[in-house]
């Protein structure tokens, strides 16, 4: 249950008089702002440092590329810093307000960009909130890869706090929640299956990839929706100074990645396309009975950006994608993601910057079965998919130079079509459908990023978030029972019009202190609420791309979490690396689970299927990074707890969920061999996932089946995974024309076959002898060669 | 649609070419021996029997013990008749004559346990069945793991119109359980309730009476045999067939199946686990040449 609904009203005053006391009432100010950019592609840097040397101020560019600095008259000297880039510096003597891009070089640096530069932007000691990891293309391009295939979703693997049930499972957990408490968003707009080929890959094109930002803790109050993480991805903006094309050729896939200037300085585009071809490849291998079955991917992910004048920017971008999987012409099987974003920036004056996102996400899969033979026409589909509609202004007020002020609101409707099911028979057609669901979503946000005083930091926001489950639907209402039983439908309510059947509103605060103990430590705390009102419907040991999204009900509340966590991140005076220590502590509320033999397919009553209970996940994560010189990478060691709870299973005690990894160690090395050769590995290790397995078994009609007497689930652990992979690239020609590499890897180095799950089953031969079986999705080591090329 | 994602699977496995499965040794320990019965009855003419059983650990090869102490009764509550069950050799059993069966479809019958002082009772439907139109085999060349040569069985079967129907298919092979294929639970057919009502079988269930590892060979004789379930008796087994079958990669979680012997003092202490069903049962057989 939710103990307070609302905050306190006193806190929101006072957060309200933080945010608008604005103080700035001495000398008059001018403001110097504009855009941060990349001198070659026009490209906007977000998180750039921009800091005025002999006034001690330091800003950062958003997500934009825009800055803004209030200072008083005077002559100045402006330095703007970008990893990867030359330092740019300016004199400038101020007696109006200015409007100026910074143009950064990255040429200076080029030769040596992999060799000396890191390429985090946001580090740890320079943002307030914590659990904030971040990551370029450049950085994911270099983390060994599975098939060779550089990953965002298998990068984010190698940081702390960030785990998935297993290899080739979909999606990933943060911090022991469930893979849907993850809000991805792809240039705004959410992002419901972020896996390919079942969890292999992940849809997002690396090449079409400029910014990837995870909040795994006291996330941003204009995030909401979610309550584990946020996983924030920019698209590449497209080069608007010339035409730059880019791909690679792989075991598994093809890249190709064209950008071009459509009127140079003001408008570009990119289009980003990657097509697997194991099936046509392997056709030549397979038994010809194999031959006739399909099984490929590709996505689409397009982008164009047009600067109106420079106070009116639009960018409209989208993404395609599409697994197909067939088995002759017996069964076809189809799903995939689009979306869209249209997005505004205004700047009303140099101080007040607005961006206007408007945004659509569709998933859907189909799936078809059908034998004609004999003049027989059997077949059987069925369909389904949700969409979203989404509109989010954010105003951001560079008050001055210790207050800015982000504030807006995120508005969001759902369409749930839980599916339907055709079946024909010699002419005869009959279906099923599943009542579609409606909700919207209403979350308004403050927050000021407060530089209290030298010391102190502050960014204390809060979110009102307010959910409707909408009519124009059936509505079940259902008796209550004994948990874990299936719950009797007490009767059904059509509601005709959209009008909310149910409505929650919940005050969601968002604080976090950075504290600085000496130079370059830092010492951090965060609180953050928040409610997810989304649910995948999946109870099996990794998500299917079946899986349904539901809505929260009148039957199933809204999740929400509250998070606490504290850190302290040091750069010692004489050694290039980075320490961070992080504690978190997580209490779950409404989260979902399943009825024993729960039916979640095609079920117009699914909700009585559905159980909520209570979580709580806590843990330490340290991490040693280092990210500049010919020796690059970092290591972390996380130890966690996840537990759930709910009447009517396991005994209604606490147990570990399946997400549960305790102890976690990630190593990822990045070396510099010569200008030509770069070689990383990487080693992951992480106990065993929990599992359930039977201690006794009721032979039934002479069929062994498996039963666990104690009544516990999670009552054991899959044997501890650890893999170690390593690749190595070698630096082709490098003119300034044609840019090529050959990235050769292994993965999997020592061949482990690592445990996905343990089955039990009777020997096929031998039905006296019950035996346990050991999946591995990967059994072997993989080897890898990918051709790269940029010109 | 399990069919499909386990296809699914496969298929990836293959390409990639690197996954695997290995019989590994297991300690798991010993859990508690619960009791629990294998009580079906049919509407096939003849002796009828049902176990009451003390549950063994898993991977343990001895068989269940037997309870012998208890009295079992069998009533037809549609018609008001009882049947009591006499333990002999290791089952109770009751024998209404060759002619005579027990089962007859429409009627709804309640089992009675007494064991230890407490009495148990559970109750079910029988429902009716359909019959099958025919069995075919075709010879397949083979083509690697997944299909091998041999003889590939199909049965083919509709679906009962009006109503809702639900069926439980077993295969055997040479008079013994085919080991190699899991029973198969189907509504009208195919998955779903509501859609495929007085249809033919669909693929997936009508192919799925031989198994690629192990076809069949000449001088093989297949057996199918089709029985009806009620809705509740069907939700068992699916479930235990789901827990029996759980490899891959979109395996459900271990969950305990249910049991419809219920304790007739709510405040009673033991418990007897399994399931008591009635079923109508059909057959179909071939032998390969």
């Amino acid at each position: 249950m939710i103990r307070q609904k609302f905050a306190s009203p006193a806190f929101l005053v006072t957060l309200l008089m933080f945010c608008f006391s604005v103080h700035a009432q001495q000398a008059k100010l001018f403001v110097i702002s504009g855009y941060v950019k990349d001198e070659q592609t026009g490209e906007a840097l977000i998180n750039a440092t921009v800091s005025i040397a002999n006034a001690a101020v330091n800003v950062q560019s958003n997500a934009y590329g825009f800055y803004s600095v209030s200072l008083p008259g005077g002559d100045y000297e402006l330095v703007v810093s970008y990893a990867g880039y030359g330092n740019f510096t300016k004199q400038i003597k101020l007696s109006a307000n200015i409007s100026m891009d910074l143009v950064l070089d990255s040429r200076a640096t080029e030769m040596q960009e992999v060799v000396v530069t890191g390429e985090k932007k946001l580090k740890r000691t320079n943002t307030v909130g914590l659990g904030i990891q971040q990551l370029s293309a450049g950085q994911i391009k270099k983390i060994p890869a599975f098939m060779g295939e550089p990953d965002v979703i298998k990068a984010l693997l190698t940081l702390p706090g960030i785990t998935s049930v297993g290899e080739g499972a979909a999606g990933f957990n943060v911090r022991g929640g469930n893979v849907d408490e993850n809000l991805i968003i792809m240039d705004e707009a959410p992002v419901f299956n972020s896996s390919h080929l079942l969890g292999f890959f992940s849809v997002f094109n690396p090449d079409a990839v400029k910014n990837v930002t995870l909040y795994k803790g006291a996330f941003p109050a204009e995030y909401g929706g979610r309550t584990s993480s946020v996983l924030d991805i920019r698209m590449k903006d497209g080069n608007n100074q010339k035409l730059a094309v880019n791909g690679g050729i792989g075991n598994i896939f093809s890249r190709l990645a064209v950008e071009a200037p459509i009127q140079k300085d003001k408008s570009s585009f990119i289009i980003a396309g990657r097509r697997s071809y194991i099936d046509v490849l392997s056709k030549p291998f397979l038994k010809k009975e194999d031959r006739d079955n399909t099984l490929y991917f590709y996505d689409l992910t397009a982008k164009a950006n047009y600067e109106i004048n420079d106070k009116n920017t639009v960018y409209l971008s989208g993404y395609l994608g599409r697994d197909v999987f067939g088995v002759g012409d017996e069964a076809s099987f189809k799903w995939g993601n689009t979306t869209g974003t249209l997005r505004w920036n205004h700047l009303f004056t140099p101080k007040l910057f607005l961006n206007t996102s408007l945004y659509y996400s569709k998933y859907d899969y189909s799936l078809g079965f059908s034998s004609s033979e004999e003049n027989k026409n059997e077949s059987y589909s069925w369909k389904s998919d949700i969409q979203t509609y989404g509109l989010k202004p954010t105003l951001t007020w560079f008050i001055n130079n210790r207050h800015q002020l982000k504030t807006g609101f995120n508005l969001v409707y759902y369409n749930f079509y839980p599916g339907q099911g055709i079946s024909t028979s010699d002419g005869d057609k009959s279906d099923i459908t599943l009542k579609n669901r409606y909700g919207s979503e209403l979350g308004l946000f403050v927050e000021d990023t407060w530089k209290v005083s030298p010391k102190w930091n502050i960014q204390a926001g809060v979110r009102l978030s307010q959910y409707a489950y909408l009519g124009g639907t059936t509505v079940y209402h259902f008796r209550d029972t004994t948990p874990n039983i299936r719950k009797p439908l007490d009767r059904e309510e059509v509601v005709k019009s959209k009008k909310p059947v149910n409505n929650w509103t919940y005050l969601e605060p968002r604080v976090s202190l950075r504290y600085t103990v000496q130079k370059n430590t830092y010492a951090k705390a965060a609180y953050g609420r928040s409610t997810q009102y989304v649910h995948l419907l999946s109870n099996t040991a990794s998500p299917t791309p079946v899986d349904l999204y539901f809505p929260s009900t009148n039957n199933i509340r809204p999740s929400v979490t509250d998070q606490f966590s504290v850190g302290i991140v040091t750069i010692p005076e004489r050694l290039p690396v980075e320490f961070s220590a992080e504690v978190f502590y997580k209490s779950m509320h409404n989260v979902l689970d399943y009825i024993d033999n729960a039916n979640l397919e095609l079920n117009q009553l699914v909700e009585a299927d559905l159980l909520t209970g209570k979580g709580k996940a806590y843990g330490v994560e340290l991490e040693v990074k280092k990210e500049t010189g010919k020796w690059q990478g970092w290591i972390n060691y996380t130890w966690s707890k996840s537990w759930r709870q709910t009447d009517g299973i396991s005994k209604n005690e606490w147990y570990l969920s399946r997400y549960d990894r305790t102890h976690v160690i990630n190593v990822s090395v990045v070396h510099t061999l010569t200008e030509r050769w770069d070689i990383s590995g990487s080693f992951n290790y992480g106990t065993g996932a929990p599992a359930t397995f039977p201690d006794i078994r009721f032979d039934i009609q002479g069929q062994p089946i498996p039963f666990n007497s104690t009544g516990k689930r999670n009552n054991f652990r899959l044997p501890a995974y650890h893999r170690m992979d390593i690749s190595a690239t070698w630096k082709g020609k490098q003119t300034k024309k044609l840019k090529t590499e050959w990235v050769f890897g292994l993965y999997n180095v020592y061949g482990r076959q690592n445990a996905y799950s343990i089955y039990f089953q009777q020997n096929e031969d031998n039905p006296q002898q019950k035996e346990a079986v050991r999946l591995s999705i990967i059994g072997t080591i993989i080897p890898s060669i990918t051709w790269n090329f940029k010109f | 649609m399990k069919y499909l994602l386990s296809s699914l699977y496969i298929l990836i496995s293959l390409l990639l070419l690197s996954s695997c499965e290995k019989v590994i040794e297991l300690d798991l320990p010993d859990g508690e021996k619960l009791i629990y019965m294998d009580a079906w009855i049919s509407d096939k003419p003849g002796l009828q029997s049902i176990k009451l059983l003390q549950a063994v650990n898993y991977q343990d090869q001895a068989q269940p013990r037997t309870i012998d102490n208890a009295a079992i009764r069998v009533t037809d509550i549609t018609e008001g008749k009882s049947y009591d069950f006499v333990f002999n050799n290791g089952a109770y059993i009751f024998d209404p004559g060759n002619s005579q069966a027990i089962g007859v479809i429409g009627h709804q019958y309640k089992l009675n346990v007494t064991l230890n002082g407490e009495t148990f009772e559970a109750t079910d439907y029988l429902s009716r069945v359909t019959t099958f139109d025919s069995l075919t085999l075709e010879f397949k060349e083979g083509s690697g793991d997944f299909e091998k040569q041999g003889f590939y069985a199909e049965f083919h079967a509709r679906d009962l119109p009006g109503g809702t129907d639900y069926y439980w298919i077993q295969t055997y092979r040479n008079g013994a359980r085919n080991t190699y294929l899991n029973d198969m639970v189907s509504i009208d057919g195919s998955f779903y309730e509501g859609i495929s009502d007085g249809y033919e079988f669909i693929p997936p269930f009508t192919e799925g009476v031989t198994s690629g590892e192990k076809p069949y060979q000449k001088g093989d004789e297949v057996k199918v045999v089709m029985r009806s379930l009620s809705k509740s008796s069907f939700s068992f087994w699916e479930q235990a067939i789901n827990q029996m079958a759980s490899g891959g990669m979109f395996s459900e979680v271990l969950q305990n199946v249910p049991s419809n012997i219920m304790n007739s003092n709510p405040q009673g202490k033991s418990k007897i686990y399994g399931w008591f069903g009635t079923v109508a049962e059909t057959s179909i057989s071939k032998k390969v040449e």
